[in-house]
């Protein structure tokens, strides 16, 4: 059980709707209303300043972290200036829809319908995307589904990890003004660069003043609230908050309390200024934990306190709320905004780092069970047995934390595209898994690009199986194909294609973001642009690292080439053709050959016949990527990520060699396809491991499906954490586990061969759930569903 | 030693109950028992054969296409029945069903064999404290084929267990308990008459060799099925923990509760099942308690 107070704002929380508040896009229009004509940078940290100094301050009842995104307790905000007309189309019916519901008022919708869209006309980050993007790359990336960019031209970015051990709790914003002061004294508009740091250092100041403005606005609303108060603990309560809002974020904090309430205004600070995914937090317990032990030291902070203002943060983290369309709720269900908080790992001379606050980071996210913030764990061999125990205890939980990662292979990841050693080893994890530094500029998701797209264009002359649409490359048809290389060759050349639009789509995007949405707030989180003198858009962090292009269906790509190749070309049973046939059918009449396709060697199960297609695919994908260069002049980057990518991106791709039907999901990241891995989680593992890993800087990700019974006992546990250690000395990355909740079996009993490699265990062994009876199926699903509540 | 070949019908990894850790456990085919509740009916029977799940079956008659003996009857063009006694064990009818109702239980492999698959997982035992669990049928039906395979693991450094009936010629396998880890050995019944009626053998021998076996390896730890009716009677443990405290030296008592997963195999290989019942919750928690009384671990690989 949390404390008193932590239940209470837990229970506020879930019974408190989302609703969209305008205040944040109305100031921000206003603004730009009145600096047209001044540099972007300035208009923007103008508008920003504006937004602190106007919107609603709000301090609910028995907090003791501070600091809202707007008058609701669960508040979205509007940013016109990257996209509006989907929030035109799409907001009146914004309370009735079905994932993701906000409410929102109809004095609001005026004000925006009137005031505030009117002006964006034209000038949206969607608009100038869409006037620039090449007729020929839009054709393949504009909502189709197979080349996927546009949470980099429909939003901002996001994206970043701001630096608290070397830059906020050091010198605070009050520091980085000084700064920034500092700098405009020594320069003189004698050339394009200093007019170019002129406008990042006088926005810095302005960016500066906006958050120190908004903190100092919560001190007066403390104190008023104070004044008012009966309560005589409370009272003391709201004077501490107060005394603290005073003081940072201008100031670096001097208590663990204090930066606590420092990382909130900073990441406020990153919403209301661009609203964006994976605005993520680093690594707290490193950066948090002088305060801890200072503070307990002192006798100033009980562990009980600390707990109880890590859970108020958890339960700040959750309560915005990332305003998206209806179709992009369908892949990003349950208002997730990627925040990632990392912990655990080794510090930047290569010991383990694990401390208290590491163990109390696990148990906040068990406690409140918010969504918020998504938590990871790096593990590496000295790392505590006590410590991955109590991961996997949270893992049994079944809230889908923490996702695991492998702390060395993170580090190689880094290393690969350029960090220090110390550097390298100071990872901590962004949005999904992508292993990132807190002085990195990179886009961290850049691109989706979908594999089985080039399987399919390679077997259909180019075309979608689907719309007859020309999207690939128009080349020979699949009946003119010789042997199993040929297949290979086809493929690969239509994927190389793909990859080179996904890169036009990348750099155009970074273009036009340098030009248009610079980012003056966040380039003070970012080390390397104060000293610079560039903003984050510019390439101004330390590092700048290549954006990371997603490929999607690994393994759906693999086994269509292992089908063909054994069926088609070595056992020559069936012909080209007639599995293209079958392809246009949706197997339609072709059941024995889908048999025959569904029996061949599936990735997943440590079979070298198809494991070995998995691996020269993704060695292929890295080779051709990094062929390119940025908009900076980094090398792009490979990954095999993402959490719900795989639904789209399957919607749009006809049925596949490997027995797939039409339009159905592909597979996450380079876990094996649903219901194929029959195996074991061993086996999966070293499918899985025989990738390398350490090549693609952008992460990879392994999604294992566990029932709860497994996980249930002490044994269970110990065995879960070998599973992991084993996995990570195999020299794989990442591996989160599923723990199947009573509804998913209900699906497996509705849909049995979608759920094929459901295990569970019954009575003295495990099974594949969907081989028992009903009856013993009803069983297990009534135990599930009690353990779950109890 | 590598040439060395028997009968298997599973190897599967990551199985996490059959002893300590991450293991694999081979599943050796042939078994001198036919207990009335076997959850691996497939197992009894020493060489590969044709499971048949006639409520997969689409009827599509391939298989009597490729079947040389006629063992695969028809009635007006239906799929009737499998004359099992006909079967000459090529398994043709298997590899061209297309439904998966025709399948090839069994396979003759070699001690290489099985190693190549096993020590695939050796990071995870090592891991877990894992290793390798020998179970059937009765492994020790092929003790040749056992011996190596026992110790071909020892000399990778695996660790090694068996679970077994303990119903064979003590004299013949002796020397395999000494290169293994951990043993788990069943008690069924403790009346020899009972036992005969339900397994088809009598007990003597096997309680001899328990005994046996408890004398030269220090962790030898007895596995009860419990059975509603069958043996969970509070006379039938207390006469098991007599036997034990007073014959025995074993580490403990894990028991198992009954679980009808095998009942549909049964018809599959031709032979009429039956089901039982596990005894109530309150019932094992009474169970522990008498076998606790006795002085004797009660352990469990949940």
């Amino acid at each position: 059980m949390s404390s008193k107070r932590i239940e209470g704002l837990k229970k506020s929380y879930i019974d408190s709707k989302p609703s969209i508040s305008i205040k944040r896009a109305l100031a921000f229009t206003t603004s730009h209303k009145n600096t047209e004509g001044e540099s972007v940078i300035i208009r923007r940290a103008k508008a920003f300043l504006e937004v602190c100094k106007s919107i609603p301050v709000t301090i609910f009842d028995n907090e003791l972290v501070v600091g809202s995104t707007g008058e609701f307790l669960k508040t979205g905000i509007i940013c016109p200036e990257y996209s509006w007309k989907w929030v035109d189309e799409e907001m009146d019916s914004f309370e009735h829809r079905k994932q993701d519901p906000y409410c929102i008022d109809e004095n609001a919708k005026r004000l925006l319908r009137d005031e505030i869209f009117p002006y964006w006309q034209g000038k949206s980050l969607e608009e100038t995307f869409l006037s620039r993007i090449n007729p020929e790359t839009a054709k393949i990336l504009i909502d189709t589904g197979i080349v996927d960019n546009d949470s980099k031209w429909r939003n901002a970015v996001g994206e970043i990890t701001a630096d608290y051990q070397d830059v906020i709790f050091k010198k605070g914003f009050g520091g980085l003004k000084s700064e920034a002061l500092a700098h405009l004294e020594k320069l003189e508009p004698i050339t394009a660069e200093a007019l170019e740091k002129i406008d990042f250092y006088n926005a810095a100041v302005l960016a500066c003043d906006g958050i120190i403005t908004l903190a100092r606005r919560y001190a007066d609303k403390a104190a008023e609230l104070a004044q008012a108060e009966s309560d005589a603990v409370r009272k003391e309560e709201l004077l501490e908050i107060a005394r603290i809002c005073r003081k940072v974020p201008e100031h670096p904090p001097g208590s663990f309390y204090e930066a606590i309430q420092t990382v909130w205004f900073t990441q406020l600070g990153s919403i209301l200024s661009e609203n964006s995914l994976a605005l993520n937090l680093g690594r707290f317990d490193q950066y948090m934990y002088p305060y801890f032990a200072s503070d307990t030291k002192k006798g100033c902070i009980t562990e009980e306190k600390a707990q109880e203002l890590i859970e108020a943060l958890w339960i700040k983290l959750s309560e915005w709320v990332w305003v998206i369309s209806s179709n992009t709720a369908k892949f990003f269900a349950g208002y997730n905004a990627f925040q990632n908080l990392t912990v655990g790992g080794r510090t930047r001379d290569g010991r383990d780092a694990t401390n208290e606050l590491s163990y109390m980071c696990l148990k906040a996210s068990e406690k409140v069970k918010t969504h918020q913030p998504g938590l990871s764990v790096r593990i590496h061999p000295d790392s505590p047995d006590e410590f991955l125990l109590a991961v996997c205890k949270l893992i049994s939980a079944g809230t889908g934390f923490p996702a695991v990662h492998n702390d060395r292979i993170g580090s190689e990841m880094l290393l690969a595209v350029g960090l220090s050693p110390e550097d390298a080893r100071d990872w901590s994890n962004c949005g999904c898994v992508v292993p990132h530094f807190r002085k990195v500029g990179e886009w961290t998701s850049a691109v989706n690009i979908n594999l089985a797209a080039a399987i399919e264009y390679a077997l259909n002359e180019g075309k979608s199986r689907i719309t007859g649409q020309e999207m690939g490359l128009s080349e020979r048809p699949a009946s003119a194909f010789e042997s199993y290389d040929e297949v290979k060759s086809a493929f690969f050349k239509q994927l190389s294609n793909l990859i080179k639009h996904a890169v036009i789509g990348t750099i155009t995007a970074q273009q036009i973001h340098a030009e248009i949405v610079p980012r003056p707030y966040l380039s003070l989180l970012v080390d390397g642009c104060m000293e610079k003198g560039k903003d984050l858009s510019k390439g101004g962090a330390k590092y700048n690292v290549g954006p990371v292009l997603t490929g999607i269906g690994v393994a759906d790509s693999a086994n269509s080439l292992a089908v063909i190749k054994k069926l088609v070309f070595e056992e020559k049973r069936y012909t080209l053709q007639e599995i293209c046939k079958a392809l246009d059918a949706d197997w339609e009449g072709y059941e024995e050959l889908r048999q025959a396709a569904l029996a061949c060697p599936k990735y997943g199960n440590d079979n070298d016949y198809v494991d070995s297609i998995a691996l020269e695919i993704t060695d292929f994908y890295h080779k051709e990527i990094k062929l390119y260069k940025d908009y900076f002049g980094s090398p792009f980057n490979s990954a095999f990520m993402g959490i719900s990518n795989y639904i789209p991106a399957g919607s749009v791709i006809g049925a596949t060699p490997d027995g797939r039907k039409a339009k159905s999901p592909l597979t996450e990241g380079i876990s094996p396809h649903a219901g194929t891995d029959l195996t074991s989680p061993t086996a999966a593992m070293r499918s899985a491991a025989k990738i390398n890993h350490d090549i693609h800087s952008g992460g990879t990700l392994l999604n294992l499906k566990f029932a709860p019974e497994l996980l249930k006992s002490e044994r269970n546990l110990k065995n879960l954490a070998a599973l992991i250690r084993s996995y990570f000395a195999l020299g794989a990355f990442h591996v989160q586990f599923n723990v199947i909740s009573a509804e998913t079996l209900r699906q497996a009993q509705e849909r049995p061969e979608d759920y094929k490699d459901l295990l569970v265990r019954v009575a003295g062994y495990s099974t594949q759930f969907v081989n028992l009876s009903r009856e013993v199926q009803d069983a297990i699903i009534e135990r599930t569903t009690y353990e779950t509540i109890s | 030693m590598s040439n060395v070949s028997g009968n298997i019908f599973q190897i599967q990894r990551w199985s996490i109950h059959d002893g300590e850790g991450i293991r694999s456990t081979v599943f050796l085919k042939g078994c001198p028992l036919r207990c009335k509740w076997c959850a691996n009916p497939e197992s009894w029977n020493n060489a590969p054969e044709v499971l048949f799940f006639r409520e997969r079956c689409s009827g599509c008659g391939r298989c009597v296409q490729v079947c040389s003996t006629g063992a695969i009857e028809t009635e007006n063009g239906t799929i009737n029945g499998f004359a099992r006694e006909r079967c000459g064990g090529c398994f043709e009818c298997c590899t061209v069903c297309p439904t998966g109702a025709r399948k090839k239980i069994g396979s003759t492999v070699t001690v290489e064999d099985v190693l190549k698959v096993i020590k695939r997982d050796a990071i995870f035992y090592r891991e877990s404290g894992g290793g390798v669990t020998f179970s059937g049928g009765e492994p020790f039906v092929q003790p040749e084929f056992l011996r190596q395979l026992v110790a071909s693991c020892s000399r990778l450094g695996l660790d090694t267990a068996v679970e077994t009936c303990a119903c064979f010629d003590w004299d013949r396998v002796k020397d395999i308990f000494e290169l293994l880890d951990c043993v788990f050995v069943d008690i069924k019944h403790m009346d020899d008459q009972v036992h005969k009626e339900l397994t088809g053998v009598g007990n003597l021998r096997i309680l001899e060799n328990i005994a046996s076996i408890s004398r030269v390896h220090p962790k030898t730890i007895v596995r009860v099925p419990l059975i509603e009716g069958v043996n969970a009677g509070e006379q039938n443990i207390r006469k098991m923990c007599e036997f034990l405290r007073q014959n025995t030296r074993v580490e403990g008592v894990e028991m198992l509760p009954y679980h009808d997963f095998g009942v549909s195999k049964y018809k599959a290989v031709g032979v009429e099942g039956q089901t039982f019942t596990a005894p109530d919750a309150d019932k094992i928690e009474n169970i522990k308690k008498i076998i606790l009384d006795y002085g004797i671990s009660v352990l469990d690989f949940k």
